[in-house]
């Protein structure tokens, strides 16, 4: 008993989260997102081209119609492009000693904070164009529903996996003794596999 | 086990069935018998089957409670006993008939799998429920000094009729209005309807309208809201008539009912949310509505049914009650400490979607759409200083309350509730910053927890972000688990 403290705790030497920097997520991984934009581009590129065909067919508007159509369909494409540069640049990660951070948004500043020891599982997952580019991105699922899960995209693939098995090992003791009451037996490193 | 199975045939067939009968030609109703005694003995097979293929046990070693049943294709289920979020007995009215009960059994996990046993007699059930949950307490009782006999079997709570009563008539009166304005709004286009199919004037539906009908819709409207007003009272005194609260060890066991009687166990350790509201008159009449919150995963919370059970709630208890409910469950007085109070751009926002939006909705409609809806334009008055008291008191109502063990949110303009969550059972925290509101420093935040998230919006950034830094300090060091 002679070392217990509880003396107060100064809310100012605490270590401040909001003063961190973060890691970006990984360069390459913008392609993946121009990968995704362009396939959504494509699609509304046919989409268009579809209404075009059907408003051809029955009425007969000027050149200029069609022009400014294209003109915004175009605009709208630059906006998201735009918009999705800023998200990416905007993303960024950090592992603490005991806790995990990632910020995102694009009008609004979002950081989700989940401590090591509220951690239920971790998963790697592999989609189809991030494995192009050797990429992958962490999941980690909390007992708070979906709203705290968090997945960071665009982490290098390797990383990924030492970050998953760091937060494991940090992951075991905590939940070892089985009456800690965990919820699912996603503990066990093998569960989380890799998906796709 | 037969009610059961003929039951559950019935809800999933009762509509193809009806409209076969109402289809059928009066020659084929023999048939039509003898189908249905066919049928009847079918379910009979199939529920005897079911019954011979149902057990359950408990395995000591494995510490699992396991459920075979199955006819043709077996499914054995096995939970283990650590991971029973709570076990309830009910009895419903054929149950009631019959003398038996159903014992449910509810995990937190994120499959959301449920265990049910359909017919069990009221001692098994009993010794099975303390069985199941005898690790909890086995767990929790680590402090020998506190292995005193259950002498607590006198209930901390009891809610008597006179208090549901009061709670009955004091809620839910805003849900019934809303229903009521849609019906009344129902009845006048139906009449208007008529009217005009019978070729009359404009000028006389106006006339009918002040006149002869304004007396007997004034007539109707009350006997409406004193309907819905009586059916809210009996649905709430049914429902939670003879509520009791008694200690069991270290849980809290709450029943209630009048026809169909619940039972429902509740450990302390797993509430994550304890809230309380009352309004004005239920402050004057001092009862109040008190809701735990459990841990529940999202798969849970789909389905309707099974949140009820992650919620519990207790309607009509007293100030005293409540803290007495309060300090079981937390073991510890509660205490505000810090206040944080919103930005006055909490009120910018009421205004703007409140006040704003639909006047101008309503004045665009008036000018542009339809000419008749100026008639309403005064209206807009009374709208105006309506909305902008609840804005007023929603927003002095709206504080985050910080102590180092509890964290409580009050939040209400009629309904003022608390919440309270601890420090420990947090699982995550969100931040949010829209770029505008760098300047003014002003954020907004979640905490997430098991039981759902708790927001406070437009809180003073910096500090908020200090009040952070120290709950990460809090969850990161403490030993406590969240459940």
């Amino acid at each position: 008993m002679q070392d217990f403290t509880n003396n107060s705790v100064d809310l100012d030497i605490l270590p401040k989260y909001e003063e961190v920097s973060f890691l970006p997520i990984h360069k390459e991984y913008w392609n993946v997102m121009v990968i995704n934009l362009l396939i959504f581009v494509v699609i509304l590129f046919v989409a268009t081209a579809i209404a075009f065909v059907s408003v051809y067919q029955s009425t007969n508007l000027g050149a200029g119609f069609y022009v400014s159509i294209l003109a915004f369909v175009f605009g709208f494409i630059g906006l998201l492009f735009w918009l999705n540069r800023i998200a990416f640049k905007k993303r960024g990660y950090l592992i603490r000693e005991k806790d995990l951070l990632y910020r995102s948004g694009i009008l609004a500043t979002t950081t989700v904070i989940i401590p090591f020891n509220r951690i239920q599982h971790i998963a790697v997952h592999e989609g189809m164009f991030s494995r192009m580019y050797g990429l992958a991105s962490l999941e980690i699922y909390t007992a708070g529903g979906n709203s705290s899960d968090l997945s960071i995209s665009g982490i290098d693939k390797q990383k990924a996996y030492t970050i998953k098995e760091f937060l494991m090992k940090d992951l075991t003791p905590e939940s070892s003794p089985k009456e800690s009451g965990e919820n699912t037996s996603n503990i066990e490193p093998n569960t989380s596999e890799t998906t796709e | 086990m037969f009610a059961d199975t003929l039951q559950k045939f019935l809800r999933a067939s009762w509509a193809p069935l009806v409209i076969m009968i109402y289809r059928m030609p009066s020659d084929a109703l023999l048939y039509m018998v003898l189908g249905t005694i066919v049928i009847f003995l079918l379910i009979g097979v199939v529920a005897y089957l079911r019954y011979r293929n149902f057990t359950f046990f408990l395995d000591e070693d494995k510490q699992e409670f396991v459920i075979h049943s199955g006819i043709l294709s077996k499914k054995r289920l096995s939970i283990g006993l650590d991971k029973i979020q709570q076990v309830s007995i009910n009895q419903n009215i054929i149950q009631k008939l019959i003398g038996v009960y159903s014992l449910d059994v509810d995990t937190a996990g994120s499959g959301g799998k449920e265990v049910g046993i359909r017919a069990i007699d009221h001692n098994s059930a009993q010794i099975l429920k303390a069985r199941l949950l005898e690790r909890e307490t086995e767990r929790s009782e680590t402090d020998p000094t506190s292995e005193v006999p259950e002498e607590n079997i006198k209930p901390i709570i009891k809610i008597s009729l006179a208090s549901l009563l009061k709670v009955g008539i004091t809620s839910n009166y805003g849900r019934s209005l809303g229903i009521l304005i849609a019906f009344f709004f129902t009845i006048y286009d139906n009449v208007r309807d008529f009217v005009q199919n019978e070729m009359l004037s404009e000028e006389q539906i106006e006339q009918y309208i002040v006149r002869g009908t304004m007396l007997g819709f004034m007539t109707v409207f009350f006997i409406l809201f004193a309907l819905t007003f009586l059916i809210n009272l009996i649905r709430t005194v049914i429902r939670y008539f003879d509520l009791e609260v008694v200690k069991q060890r270290n849980s809290l066991l709450i029943s209630y009912g009048l026809f169909a009687k619940k039972n429902t166990l509740l450990n302390p350790k797993k509430a994550q949310i304890v809230s309380y509201s009352q309004n004005f008159f239920q402050q004057k009449m001092n009862v109040l509505k008190m809701k735990i919150k459990q841990a529940s995963s999202q798969e849970v919370k789909q389905d309707g049914k099974k949140n009820e059970s992650s919620v519990i709630e207790i309607p009509g208890a007293n100030t005293t009650e409540r803290d007495n409910i309060l300090q079981v469950i937390y073991d510890k007085t509660i205490e505000k400490g810090k206040t944080f109070n919103p930005n006055y751009r909490y009120i910018f926002r009421g205004i703007y979607f409140g006040l704003i939006i639909p006047i101008v909705i309503v004045l665009f409609l008036g000018f542009f759409v339809n000419e008749e809806i100026k008639t309403y334009f005064p209206f807009i008055g009374l709208y105006v200083l309506v909305i902008g008291l609840l804005i007023y008191f929603g927003f002095k109502n709206y504080r985050l309350f910080v102590h180092s063990d509890f964290i409580i949110k009050k939040r209400g303009a009629w309904d003022v509730e608390h919440q309270i969550i601890e420090p420990h059972k947090i699982q995550g925290i969100t931040t949010k910053q829209y770029f505008w509101h760098k300047r003014s420093d002003v954020g907004h935040i979640i905490l997430h927890t098991a039981g759902g998230d708790l927001s406070f919006r437009f809180a003073n950034f910096s500090q908020i972000n200090k009040q952070i830094n120290y709950w990460l300090y809090q969850v990161e060091t403490s030993d406590k688990h969240w459940m």
